[in-house]
């Protein structure tokens, strides 16, 4: 029989090696399943089919979702009357955006707040769709105001506005808030794409 | 021995406990490095110059992506694909979608947007070095389209395939993914050391502040350990450079994943030490372990066993049995023993203290201690029981929520958390259990990958719902809005409401030729009156009357032959005529000379009135075209009608889909309960076993 100390001993050992055999680390960024336990491989084999059949479902919902998104652009919104308008920020180191208002032919349109995460978006290079819309064809004119923050961090209120012909295509028109490192203001332009 | 045999699992369990831990976060982790990799698009380097999107649905793809609303970052992007609004980011947009698809939880769609890229990107070959361009056959493009698939497929443990992709990485790679490419790529090499690996055509560096440069050492310094147990000071040299650069960092961002990866370097060295027989440095290391961690009971149980041993530099000699000092482990132990039953290595104290105790020589205390447990294990029994009975209450007609909130009147569209699809909308996730019994008894099941993945299933299948019901709403509107556009457009094709445009438009037309008339005649100087302003006409009308008038008391004088001083003499009167002749003739003076002005203007506003009946005629005339519009207003009608029955379909499948995950969540925890019911009665048994050798003991025993 061994004695209660040589038994302390073995198991000692034996503790100390499954510890470091199983404390191989795995980073998060990397599924942990270097070693995965038999029980657990057999419960992932059988959720396959089950994650499968959603990656197949999302699959096909995302599918839907376009469609309908496009219904509701053909239905709503059709090219021959179609005006949307997008909002694009530069770097904004002169100008802080809080909020901005569209007035089309003297008539307010779309007005919208910004949250720190939608201004953030638009600084690392993100185009926000403000305003999808109808107008009839012919002249029409786009005012947009701007309010916000200025150099110095004052109130600052900024206006800009474009003349501009609606043909029967879709018309797109983009809202630029720049910075002007020469004059070390920001610059408020509206551009016309085809 | 059967005491140490549990400690041993106990151990095991908790790795598997820290483990899954750190799984938990890989979902958020696969977002943070899509992110990584829009981060590195060249749209985004707005450092020194903004360079703008050249496809403004580029932008919104872009502005919904970094408010990480994958879900419609990628219809955004399906939708732009289908109207050929991306000509110029088609490389950029695709590589976002198959990164989105892939933290999204599609690997399958992930793994075809990759392959469909990079096909594209070989059937290129009029490549030339543009290295700016956003190019399939751009090389960092493909570099990192490669990547992903390697990573991929290293996910789905197809390691062949992985390697085969992440050898056709080459230097062009983006340096923001060196690190991860060059832990990815040891960590197959570490499952592959038996074989050599395929070499690679440039060599990525882990940089100074990566995150996975600790990881990497660790896994390294573990590795040593398994293949040559002889080297072992050498991986206890590497651990602890580890454990002082761990101490050094000041990445804040990644704290407490850092400081759990310190807890375990510790516990790693301290067991490392106690198997070479240091059992002084290993207490060091193992008093270093946080209280809170979740390698605090491997630590302790190791505490325990390495205060036994006072030894400090001397390997352990059998023969020094003197040198044992059971009473040392007690604290530890003890200690341990308080802590929650959902952790395997309470029970390994449980057994553990009252051994101590005996081994010492308190009977007695050894009694009580086994008293003690054999308590806490009945009141974990009755605990178990009641945990049985929340998720017994689960049937397929109720949703999970039932069973595991505490409120069931709650509803599960408005829990939060965050899973694959809205970074904010989410509404189902395990940590909203913190107060229930289930969070208190199987956080660790909780936190397993397994179960992760199943909760965040059960998230999105929520949220597709949601998704689905709001389009429902939106057809029903757009319905709407096509019925009125098509009633309007019958209204107007009607023969009655034709005939009554025609005739208003034939009297407009008679009006017109009426004016067109008068303003011929007014041409005439001698009918200038036409062209009087209101103000002469007033003056006109005054002075027609007053001639009235005049004439009319003329002739009243005349006819009664009245002579009378009061009346007006007829010198008077004939002044009266002259005045009224001379002002008659000044407002005609007065009107022709503006008579080339007036008409002129009259002429140009008969103009715009016959432009204007043109172009009604000509709207007229196209009315019975307007019958294509009701066309294809039934067309909306039929198209909606399709959507509508897409909706109820896939909102059937993922009711069906919703069940089976259900049932499958719930069929875990019924297992896992389960477990822990044997492992309770497993322990039960050994401590009554334990107790009743001890009371045969004290009964054999002479009396004192």
């Amino acid at each position: 029989m061994l004695s209660p100390l040589s038994n302390i001993i073995s198991t000692l050992c034996f503790i100390a090696w499954v510890l470091l055999s199983v404390g191989f680390s795995t980073n998060l960024h990397a599924a942990a399943d270097l070693f995965i336990e038999d029980d657990v491989e057999s419960q992932v084999i059988e959720d396959q089919s089950l994650d499968l059949a959603l990656q197949d479902l999302k699959s096909q919902i995302l599918g839907l979702n376009r469609d309908l998104f496009i219904l509701e652009e053909e239905l709503l919104f059709p090219s021959n009357t179609q005006l949307a308008v997008f909002l694009s920020l530069d770097i904004g180191e002169f100008f802080k955006l809080d909020a901005v208002t569209i007035h089309i032919d003297k008539k307010e349109v779309a007005s919208h707040l910004y949250t720190e995460k939608q201004i953030d978006a638009l600084v690392r290079g993100g185009v926000q769709k403000l305003y999808l819309g109808n107008i009839k064809s012919g002249e029409h004119e786009m005012v947009a105001v701007f309010t916000g923050r200025g150099p110095n961090g004052r109130d600052y209120r900024r206006a800009t506005s474009l003349r501009f012909n609606k043909s029967t295509s879709a018309k797109k028109l983009e809202l630029m808030i720049e910075d002007s490192t020469r004059l070390y203001q920001p610059e408020f332009s509206i551009v016309e794409w085809n | 021995m059967g005491l140490l045999k549990i400690t041993m699992k106990g151990s095991r369990v908790h790795f598997k406990h820290v483990r899954n831990i750190l799984a938990c976060r890989l979902n958020s982790v696969f977002l943070a490095l899509v992110l990584v990799l829009s981060a590195s698009l060249p749209v985004f380097a707005k450092t020194e110059q903004v360079q703008r999107v050249q496809d403004l649905e580029y932008g919104v793809v872009l502005y919904e992506f970094f408010q990480q609303n994958y879900f419609y970052a990628m219809t955004e992007i399906m939708v732009s694909q289908q109207h050929q609004r991306l000509p110029n980011h088609q490389a950029f947009a695709q590589l976002l979608m198959g990164g989105i698809q892939l933290s999204y939880g599609m690997d399958q769609q992930a793994k075809s947007t990759f392959e469909s890229f990079l096909k594209k990107a070989n059937v290129d070959k009029n490549y030339a070095e543009r290295p700016d361009t956003d190019d399939m056959a751009n090389p960092e493009n493909r570099s990192r389209a490669w990547f992903y698939l390697g990573k991929l497929a290293y996910q789905k443990n197809n390691i062949p395939l992985a390697l085969d992709a992440l050898t056709r990485v080459d230097k062009t790679l983006t340096p923001e993914l060196h690190d991860e490419f060059a832990f990815l790529y040891q960590k197959i090499w570490f499952l592959n050391k038996e074989q050599s690996l395929p070499e690679l055509s440039f060599s990525p560096k882990l940089s100074n502040k990566s995150i996975y440069r600790y990881y990497r050492d660790y896994n390294q310094a573990v590795n040593a350990i398994r293949s040559d147990m002889t080297a072992w000071g050498t991986s206890a040299t590497a651990l602890k450079r580890l454990y002082r650069a761990l101490n050094q960092s000041s990445d804040s961002e990644n704290i407490n994943e850092l400081l759990e990866l310190r807890d375990k370097v510790l516990t790693t060295l301290a067991y490392l030490y106690l198997r070479q027989g240091y059992s002084e440095k290993a207490i060091d290391y193992f008093k270093q372990v946080r209280q809170d961690g979740s390698q605090v009971g491997r630590a302790l149980v190791g505490y325990g066993w390495a205060s036994i041993y006072p030894s400090s530099d001397d390997q352990i000699d059998e023969n020094k049995t003197n040198q044992i000092n059971y009473e040392a482990a007690l604290t530890p132990w003890l200690k341990l023993q308080s802590r929650s039953m959902a952790e395997s290595t309470t029970y390994e104290a449980l057994l553990a203290v009252p051994f101590i105790y005996n081994a010492i020589g308190l009977k007695q205390q050894a009694l009580t201690a086994y008293d003690y447990a054999l308590n806490k294990m009945a009141e974990e029994r009755i605990a178990l029981k009641h945990l049985q009975s929340d998720i017994n209450r689960y049937t397929v007609d109720k949703t999970l929520l039932s069973i595991v909130s505490d409120n069931t009147n709650s509803q599960p569209h408005v829990l939060s958390g965050g899973h694959w699809l809205d970074s904010e909308a989410v509404l189902f996730e395990p940590a909203e259990f913190n107060s229930s019994r289930l969070q208190l008894h199987l956080s660790e099941l909780l936190a397993s990958s397994q179960m992760r993945s199943l909760f965040g299933q059960l998230n999105d299948i929520y949220w597709l719902d949601n998704n689905l019901q709001r389009w429902r709403k939106r057809l029903d509107t757009f319905a709407f809005a096509v019925n009125e556009r098509k009633m309007r457009t019958a209204e107007i094709l009607s023969t009655v409401a034709q005939d009554k445009l025609n005739a208003r438009l034939e009297q407009l037309a008679s009006k017109n030729a009426q004016l067109s008339n008068a303003i011929e005649k007014a041409q005439d100087l001698e009918y200038a009156d036409l062209l009087f302003t209101e103000n002469e006409r007033k003056s006109a009308i005054r002075i027609a009357k007053a001639s009235q008038s005049l004439a009319s008391i003329e002739r009243s004088i005349s006819e009664n032959f009245l002579s009378d001083d009061s009346l007006p003499t007829k010198k008077s009167l004939d002044n009266m005529r002259q005045q009224l002749d001379t002002m008659h003739a000044m407002l005609y003076w007065q009107a022709s000379s503006h008579q080339a002005e007036r008409l002129w203007q009259k002429i140009k506003l008969q103009y715009e009135v016959e432009s204007e009946l043109i172009i009604a005629r000509e709207r007229l005339a196209r009315l019975p075209l307007l019958a294509d519009e009701l066309t294809s207003q039934a067309t909306y009608l039929q198209r909606i009608d399709n959507e509508r029955q897409r909706i109820e379909r896939q909102s059937d499948n993922l009711t069906k889909l919703r069940q089976k995950v259900e049932l499958k969540i719930v069929a875990n925890l019924t297992a896992e309960v389960e477990k822990r019911e044997s492992r309770l009665q497993r322990y039960i048994g050994q401590v009554r076993l334990s107790k009743a050798v001890l009371l045969e003991r004290q009964l054999s025993e002479p009396q004192q």
